[in-house]
């Protein structure tokens, strides 16, 4: 039988120590996992769990959206898209300090709108962004920081596959009106992007666009139309059921080759090099993904979640303090879990204790989806901070310290997102969807 | 040694290049299937994910001959020299252990007992051909340890014997 | 002192959780608590496909699973995910739970490392749509249904005279409001519970599948256990299966008048003619000695 302070134990050592010699992520969350395991079960039956195990967290169809989004931000990246879509953010908000980092910002909430995922936005726009602020000598740390921060606010506003994910795990909260939720507090996320980036820009003096004239601002929003019309492709196609969000991930592809080769900005020579990047990308995201698949498992035996739920509701029975205890425990499980299994395992654990102290279950998903969205922009396991990062050249240790004053920001907007249930539920509640 | 590892790298890198490709066809099929014929049927869904679980294993081994997987650097960024490359040392042995262990013989393992399941959606493959894909990922991967083991072992050896070469001068 | 462990994909408010709790509290009781179950609930080890490989392995003890599941262990395990196999409930639980029909077929895996213990109710599913009742197949000219991801279960749809549209359950409300689907086909629980009465309230009690769960147990532990300890599992989970049936009952019960709260219309069907319309299928499955048997056994038991 398996002692979950034994395995807990083993894990919690062995696994930092693993990361601190610069064993990669996912071997180091492998071995502690499996170190775990060893003390219950025999070598074969461990062996071929945990290999089952890494397999079910790849083999799954959701996940198939991120190749497709990181291809077509690597498409969109070299064949001038992703640059006609950023002067258009440009036009929209250059006109205050950190012009460049700002658009970096709105660029990222418009295409993780669509996307629903934050690591594509990070790719796309991060990477053509980029070149750009380091053209005009921004702080290459500050810069990614940006970008990586306000890149999951799209896995907040609709479409996005974590609610339906955490509708699934949660029993059939309605997924319309979760979608509805999102709303506001993925809006919200991004704005509060603009803050810190605000603050440092005007403390380096970096400067804003000048306004340009009502006929550039035409000429740059005619050249991105193309690039918008993607926004009404995916969007509309969503939305009129001619595909799913993950096929629309794959239409998004196609579109982007067209209009490259149409803009003749790609050749098919470069194909293959667009192709094996995307595969680096993923594999290396994915394999993660996998692998901490089995740590979910093993957590899950040893009946860990129930523990931290137990022992949760008997320290206090005030529902102020024990909403900001799951929080807490939620965004340092984030910190080393994926979005998806982490709200697979830990959905069924905390909704009751969330419904038992009165959160709506919709409300409770926003809060929940909020805290793992942070989660993947934290190392060690921030699938987002790592495309950042990668996509940037730079360590994780170098943008973590500029991702400092975001962290805070976005604590803080999880409180309001936590005590002020209005801003998830004021729009469902509009439209007839929450009671 | 070093020729051979060119010659794996091609061979994953061609891989990869087929298998991203192809998935994107795939999908893209699955879309105009259902407007043209109205139906995709179960298969298409099913054939993209095996494919994406191959293509994320073949590209995982050939990060692990790039040592290309997010690590956490600051320590072996610290450290002299010597002392990173056998911190580099220490860390493909462990890797090697990992995926030889679950990958190879654990991924091995699972193919053998589930050879006879069908897949419910395309019944001419078997779950078991379906895991192949981890001890194959297993046996690319331990051959690129086993490289990176060598090559920072030949390093540690040159620098040691540059090290000499300075006292003795 | 052992503990077995069981996988579950469902809440613990689900009648087979409760039935297997009653099973596991029985057990530890008439064992003296030598033998004790620990129930793992919301898919908290894996999903079914992966924790019947568990208990393949020998990892976890026992899973619940789904009767399509073990097809692709053995193909004989289609007979009773045909539609129409069954007249009625109370048929429905004789057959799957009476040795004498069903022994060889659930042992028939024992070489693969797994054995079928017991058989619970999964429920009746339905056809359920956006745009209006059905009463027959042409009703279903042109509708979109979400069906299991095999090409049975498509085929099965085509033949009702609907499209059958195989996808993940996770995509169909979305798909549902946004129209790549017209409907589906489930049981009251789960149309209410993932709220499908919000998309597509018109159900119809088309009653095509009336598929098992199963209870699956690792061979060689089942084989290795004292037969005083196999003789308690047989009683205890005859006793289970029973309030499982009536518990599911409840549950459905419980579901309908939900979604009825929740705006759903519920409405009879011309059940012979889907029955007619599915025929060629089912005959064209059946198609070795073991599963002619079962299927002889079942018609002649009324
Ligand atoms: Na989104
Ligand atoms: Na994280």
């Amino acid at each position: 039988m398996a002692n979950a302070a034994d395995i807990g134990l083993i894990m919690l050592i062995s696994i930092p120590v693993l990361l601190a010699i610069g064993v990669p992520i996912s071997i180091s969350m492998g071995l502690g996992s499996v170190l775990a395991m060893a003390t219950i079960f025999t070598v074969d039956k461990m062996a071929i769990t945990a290999a089952q195990r890494a397999f079910a967290g790849i083999n799954s169809f959701s996940l198939l959206a991120i190749p497709f989004f990181v291809l077509a931000g690597i498409i969109m990246t070299n064949g001038g898209i992703a640059r006609r879509l950023i002067n258009f953010a440009k036009a929209i908000i250059g006109f205050i300090p950190g012009a460049l980092v700002q658009t970096n910002i709105v660029a990222n909430m418009l295409f993780g709108a669509i996307s629903g995922s934050g690591v594509a936005a990070a790719a796309a726009i991060g990477g053509a962004m980029g070149p750009q602020e380091k053209a005009e000598g921004y702080a290459p740390e500050f810069a990614a920081a940006a970008n990586i921060a306000s890149a999951p606010a799209g896995m907040l506003i609709p479409p996005s596959n974590t609610f339906i994910i955490y509708s699934l795990a949660s029993g059939g909260a309605s997924v319309a009106a979760l979608f509805v939720a999102g709303y506001i507090p993925g809006i919200l996320w991004g704005l509060a992007c603009i803050i810190p980036a605000l603050i440092y820009a005007r403390r380096k003096g970096y400067r804003s666009e000048r306004l340009s004239g009502f006929g550039a601002n035409l000429k740059v929003t005619i050249e991105a139309f193309p690039a918008l019309l993607l926004i009404v492709i995916i969007v509309g196609g969503i939305i009129s059921g001619i595909f799913t969000p993950t096929e629309a991930s794959c239409i998004a592809v196609v579109y982007v080759t067209i209009l490259s080769f149409v803009y003749r900005t790609i050749t098919v020579q470069m194909i293959p090099g667009f192709l094996l990047e995307t595969a680096k990308t993923t594999g290396m995201i994915i394999f993660m993904i996998g692998v901490s698949a089995i740590m979910g498992w093993i957590m899950a035996y040893a009946r860990i979640p129930n523990i931290i739920a137990e022992s949760l509701l008997g320290i206090t029975d005030s529902p102020v303090l024990i909403m900001i205890m799951m929080n807490i425990i939620m965004l340092i499980l984030g910190c080393v879990m994926d979005p998806t299994p982490a709200i697979l395992i830990f959905a069924p654990i905390f909704l009751p204790i969330a419904t038992s102290l009165g959160f709506d279950i919709v409300h409770f998903g926003v809060i929940m989806v909020f805290n793992f969205c942070i989660g993947t922009i934290t190392p060690p396991v921030g699938p987002i901070l790592f495309v950042g990062c990668r996509i940037a050249n730079l360590r994780i240790e170098d943008v973590v310290r500029s991702l400092l004053p975001y962290f805070m920001i976005l604590v803080v907007m999880l409180l309001a997102v936590t005590f002020i249930p209005d801003l998830s539920l004021a729009l469902p509640r509009a439209f007839g969807l929450v009671r | 040694m070093v020729a051979v590892k060119k010659w794996v790298d091609r061979i994953l890198a061609f891989l990869c290049i087929v298998l991203c490709g192809a998935l994107t066809v795939v999908v893209t099929w699955q879309v105009v299937a259902r407007y043209v014929f109205n139906s995709p049927g179960a298969v298409s869904e099913e054939l993209a994910k095996i494919m994406f679980v191959w293509l994320v294993l073949f590209a995982a081994a050939l990060l692990f001959g790039e040592k290309g997987h997010m690590n956490i650097s600051f320590v072996c960024d610290a450290v002299s020299k010597r002392w990173n490359l056998i911190l580099q040392i220490i860390c493909s042995v462990l890797i090697l252990i990992f995926v030889a262990i679950i990958l190879l013989y654990g991924g091995w393992e699972a193919v053998g007992r589930t050879m006879r399941q069908t897949n419910a959606a395309i019944p001419l493959v078997t779950t078991g051909q379906i895991y192949l894909a981890l001890p194959v990922c297993g046996a690319f991967s331990i051959f690129y340890c086993l490289f990176n083991i060598w090559s920072d072992l030949r390093a540690l050896r040159l620098l040691s014997s540059a090290s000499n070469r300075e006292m003795g001068a | 002192e052992t503990v077995l462990e069981v996988a579950f994909n469902q809440p613990e408010t689900h009648p087979q959780y409760i039935a297997m709790k009653q099973f596991g509290e029985a057990l530890e009781k008439r064992t003296n608590g030598e033998y004790k179950v620990q129930i793992f609930p919301n898919e908290l080890l894996g999903a079914q496909k992966e924790t019947v490989e568990m208990v393949q392995t020998g990892t976890i003890a026992m899973s619940l699973a789904a009767a399509s599941l073990l097809e692709s262990w053995n193909p004989d395990f289609v007979i009773f995910n045909l539609p129409y196999m069954f007249d009625s409930i109370e048929q429905q639980k004789k057959v799957v739970n009476d040795p004498e029909i069903v022994g060889d077929l659930y042992h028939s895996v024992e070489d693969q490392g797994v054995i079928v213990l017991a058989a619970f109710h999964g429920g009746v599913r339905n056809v359920y749509r956006k745009s209006g009742p059905v009463k027959e197949p042409s009703d279903l000219a042109g509708t979109k249904v979400r069906v299991m991801q095999s090409d049975t279960n498509i085929q099965m749809m085509n033949n009702m005279g609907g499209v059958g549209i195989a996808m993940g359950q996770g995509e169909v409300y979305t798909a549902i409001q946004t129209g790549v689907l017209d409907g589906g086909e489930n049981n009251e629980i789960v149309f209410s519970s993932l709220k499908h009465d919000e998309v597509a309230p018109y159900y119809s009690y088309t009653q095509h599948l009336m598929m098992p769960d199963y209870l699956v147990i690792n061979a060689d532990l089942y084989n290795g256990l004292p037969d005083d300890v196999k003789t308690i599992f047989q009683e205890e989970l005859a006793k289970a299966v029973d309030t499982e049936y009536a518990s599911f009952a409840d549950s459905v019960a419980k579901a309908k008048a939900d979604a009825e709260a929740a705006g759903a219309k519920f409405n009879d069907v011309d059940l012979a003619a889907f029955r007619e319309a599915v025929k060629p299928l089912v005959e064209s499955k059946l198609n070795d000695d073991v599963t002619k048997t079962i299927y002889k056994k079942i018609r002649e038991m009324k």
